[in-house]
């Protein structure tokens, strides 16, 4: 008796948490500006395309085992009186073979969407707006190569611009020099992370598919300003971004030398 | 355990000498501990120091979750974080969960294969030194003057994160002793870990009792060895890079450093081609404890043994070939990234393979609830988590998101501490009786298991929930208006009854101590060499060498199969089990013990001051090496065994 209230307490603490997590989910605790499950970049809605079309499977096989192991402890109890020895079984090759084989099949399926995705997001698109990406500890430092070259725009730090709907080839870059540590480039919104690190030329690509301020962090450990890494990408229509780099470029020729310069460095 | 003091005579160093010798080898007092080479005990020395500092990274854990409760919160400084989380997860890894295992080594492994000890004793002894003074050297950074004053709070402990990445590391950007402290540490650690790998590869390799084959071994003692493999092979591997590291901060090499032309990826290269098969070096142990437990309690054999031994094999073989998915956002490249991915998916299988063996052996028994069996059906329910969120993770692009978020966090506290931990207490709660003679009180331990089963899901599942809303690893504060302050709260009440959880347990050893039931030789009716002999075991474990007939040696020399297949008692007195050729050694007398030795407590020094030495001044690094071949001379020229008196 008092083995089965302890299982009847665990359902009730299943239940009573389940409960609380539906209400919680009306109240806005499932959302933040970086929740990576709310995209507003094709790279981003890729990735949470693919942590769906396995996270149901993966929840299926979960609810498989817990619920298994509470039938099974439930079922096959100590039951008072009955102290002969159950039946003394030492395997069985088919069954064990069967559960062996049928998640390599299960898995197999996951192969080609996995390397699918790889090269996907490994390869830029072409026509891609290139975006010269500095960290240093701890800020960002942004850059815009002109087209037809001259001397790259400088954007302002922690903040990047990028227009709207055109895939942006983020050159990484750790340092000014080659001297800073290594750092991590993420928009949780709009795509996921690539490391920045000292002495290695790393890029990927992001795509903003609705315009907005989104919100961006470093992801890897850089020391005491780590937590206060972060920046703003700013999506925005083509004539915003125009304008943006105009103005910048402006600003620059009003200053007697350009804070950083990338190119020809 | 260590009794009192010996009662104060007119001290002579000759008489002093004596009195050490003597008390050495009486198996009373405090100097036969210190100067032991009886598994049993070093396995208690181990599991004692592995609990106190489980004890300090439990509060390193709670100062971090009382920062990490609000947003915003100034309780730590961002300084003082960093050194506190490094220092966190480095004493769990290496100084908890490790050592734990070792413990558990050394208690078990000569008593499950039928042998008087372990193949090197002094070997032995100077591992659990080793390990001691190393995991002292590596936390009395903490303390270091040239960092300020540690009562306000000035912390001199490393800062660079339990995992050390280069070129964080170097001295430009973590001046101070700090990390090297934590390099030279660790690799005083792994030779502790080497010796103790080789020790039990030896052992169970060449003691095994006459008739036990390797298909007879219990499950544990195949995990033992896999293990002792896996260190052997990995330790090297994190000593060369601890190696470079330190030719880069104590000489002013370049391996790392970037605008030398140094290789930063190289690090982290080496760091997980040691740090993957290391996860395993953890897990492995508590997998075999559980597959002793759930025999015992389900009061049937383990489900598919020869499945369960080989998908353990597997996995060690496996372990390093998956190393780069710690990597995949470093851009190494879209082949890299798929092959790594596939091997992640396919080191699945054999742990999944694990966990249907599993339920297939509570399947159809009559399951006794005591705590050992809560602990292992825990480990089931909550390693099941660890491992599917695992297998998200070789789901390639979609880790670029998960990557250094609290998801991670999550995945491996499920792994380590629902996994790893959760065995490990079962294995407490299981052996306790062994070892001291008396039960654990199961009231006590029932409490505890719940109190660590919800505390440890209010801990750990809100922070799956903040990696997926985009909060990264590391960082000392977070923002408000992000959505993660619930989540944190809930996290922080869930550390705190964990800790409550500890408490419980503590509360219940000293108890169980003094007041707990007398065991006797076979309370739990077990099935593994272990059981058939007095509760605690005589120094020599078995006053006569057991002769091994088949997997379960001791249970079927208590039961024997109907023509049904259902187990009947073997009648009283059929059984062979007892002892009957008494030639002499029943109570022991005559069995030669390898004799207690200071010196692996001297070697031991030696290995930590010459560590203090390349830190501060050559001068005490020689004056280790000389403390060192002391130690070493002294026990090769000491006889192993005292004459026969």
């Amino acid at each position: 008796m008092p083995v089965r209230n302890r299982h009847l307490s665990r359902f009730f603490l299943l239940a009573s948490l389940l409960t609380v997590a539906v209400l919680l989910s009306g109240c806005g605790y499932f959302d933040s500006p970086q929740n990576v499950f709310a995209p507003h970049g094709q790279v981003a809605q890729d990735q949470k395309n693919l942590f769906f079309l396995t996270m149901w499977p993966a929840l299926g096989v979960l609810a498989l085992v817990e619920i298994g192991l509470l039938y099974i402890v439930i079922r096959f109890r100590h039951k008072k009186g009955d102290d002969g020895l159950p039946v003394q079984t030492h395997g069985n090759n088919t069954l064990e073979i069967g559960w062996t084989i049928a998640p390599i099949i299960m898995m197999a399926f996951f192969v080609p969407a996995v390397v699918g995705g790889i090269v996907d997001l490994g390869r830029t698109p072409k026509n891609s707006l290139v975006v010269d990406v500095t960290a240093v500890q701890w800020q960002w430092l942004f850059a815009y190569p002109v087209a037809g070259g001259g001397a790259a725009v400088q954007g302002t730090a922690n903040e990047l611009h990028i227009p709207i709907n055109k895939t942006i080839d983020i050159q990484l870059k750790s340092g000014t020099g080659t001297n800073d540590v290594i750092h991590s480039f993420w928009v949780p919104k709009l795509a996921g992370k690539t490391d920045v690190i000292p002495g290695r030329a790393n890029h990927m690509w992001i795509k903003g598919t609705d315009a907005g301020t989104y919100e961006g962090q470093c992801a890897e450990f850089c020391g005491i300003g780590h937590a206060e890494m972060r920046f703003k990408v700013v999506v925005e229509s083509q004539a915003d971004f125009d304008a943006f780099l105009k103005q910048q470029a402006a600003a620059q020729q009003g200053q007697d030398q350009p804070a950083l310069a990338f190119h020809g460095e | 355990m260590a009794s009192v003091p010996v009662a104060p005579k007119r001290v002579t160093m000759a008489g002093a000498m004596r009195q050490l010798r003597e008390e050495a080898g009486s198996y009373k007092g405090f100097w036969s501990w210190i100067a032991t080479v009886d598994h049993k005990r070093i396995g208690v020395l181990y599991g004692v120091t592995a609990f106190l500092f489980f004890l300090i990274g439990g509060v390193e854990a709670l100062l971090i979750r009382v920062q990490l409760a609000k947003p915003g919160a100034d309780f730590l400084s961002p300084d003082q974080y960093n050194r506190i989380f490094t220092m966190h997860g480095t004493t769990m890894v290496f100084l908890v969960v490790m050592p734990l295992s070792a413990a558990f080594f050394n208690l078990l492994v000569p008593l499950m294969i039928g042998a008087r000890d372990v193949a090197f004793p002094r070997m032995n002894a100077f591992s659990f030194w080793l390990f001691l003074f190393g995991g002292i050297f590596l936390n009395a950074s903490f303390f270091l003057p040239s960092h300020g004053n540690f009562l306000k709070g000035d912390l001199g402990a490393p800062d660079g994160g339990w995992f050390g990445y280069a070129p964080l590391t170097l001295n430009r950007f973590s001046p101070g002793n700090g990390i090297d402290f934590w390099m030279l540490g660790l690799n005083v650690l792994g030779v502790a870990s080497l010796a103790g790998g080789f020790n039990f590869i030896v052992t169970i390799l060449n003691m095994r009792a006459p008739g036990m084959s390797l298909f007879r071994m219990p499950l544990f003692v195949w995990m033992t060895l896999v293990t002792s493999f896996l260190i052997i092979f990995a330790m090297p591997i994190i000593a060369v890079a601890l190696f470079e590291l330190s030719f880069d901060r104590l000489f002013g090499a370049n391996f790392f450093n970037a605008a030398a032309g140094g290789t930063p990826l190289l690090w982290q290269h080496m760091f997980w081609l040691f740090g993957h098969p290391e996860v395993y070096i953890l897990i492995l142990p508590a997998m075999g404890i559980v597959s002793e437990i759930l025999p015992t309690f389900a009061r049937k054999p383990l489900f598919g043994y020869p499945f369960v031994v080989f998908s353990g094999v597997a996995i060690g073989f496996m372990s390093w070939g998956v190393w780069a998915h710690h990597m995949y956002t470093t851009g190494l490249g879209s082949v890299a990234n798929s092959a790594f991915g596939i091997s992640t998916i396919m080191i699945s299988i054999p742990t999944g393979v694990k966990i249907f063996n599993w339920m297939a052996t509570l399947w159809g028994g009559s399951i006794r609830f005591t705590t050992p069996l809560y602990f292992s059906v825990g480990f089931i329910a909550m390693f099941t988590i660890g491992g599917l969120t695992g297998v998200t993770h070789s789901i390639v692009p979609t880790d670029y998101q998960q990557q250094d978020t609290y998801y991670i966090v999550a995945h491996f506290h499920q792994v380590l501490f629902g996994g790893a931990l959760f065995g490990l207490f079962g294995g407490i709660y299981y052996w306790f009786p062994k070892f001291t003679g008396r039960m654990m009180s199961e009231g006590w331990g029932k409490l505890q298991f719940w109190l660590m089963f919800i505390g440890f899901n209010l801990t750990f599942q809100p922070m799956m929930i903040l990696g997926l809303l985009g909060m990264p690893r590391r960082v000392q504060t977070y923002p408000d208006g992000y959505g993660w302050g619930f989540w944190n709260m809930m996290a922080t009440v869930g550390a705190f009854t964990i800790a409550v959880s500890i408490l419980v347990f503590m509360w219940n050893v000293v108890y169980s101590l003094r007041k707990g039931a007398v065991a006797g030789p076979d309370p739990w009716d077990g099935r593994t060499l272990e059981w058939s002999i007095p509760s605690p075991p005589p120094p020599y474990n078995f006053a006569e060498i057991p002769q091994v007939h088949a997997l379960d040696d001791f249970w079927h020399k208590k039961y024997t199969e109907d023509a049904s297949g259902r187990p009947v008692p073997v009648p009283a007195g059929a059984s062979d089990s007892a002892p009957e050729h008494d030639d002499g050694h029943a109570d022991g007398h005559g069995i030669h013990m390898p004799s207690p030795s200071y010196f692996p407590l001297i070697a031991a020094l030696g290995p930590p001051i010459i560590a203090t030495g390349l830190i501060y001044d050559m001068a005490i690094a020689a004056v280790g090496a000389f403390v060192l071949v002391v130690g070493f001379y002294g026990w090769a020229l000491e006889p192993a065994t005292e004459p026969a008196e």
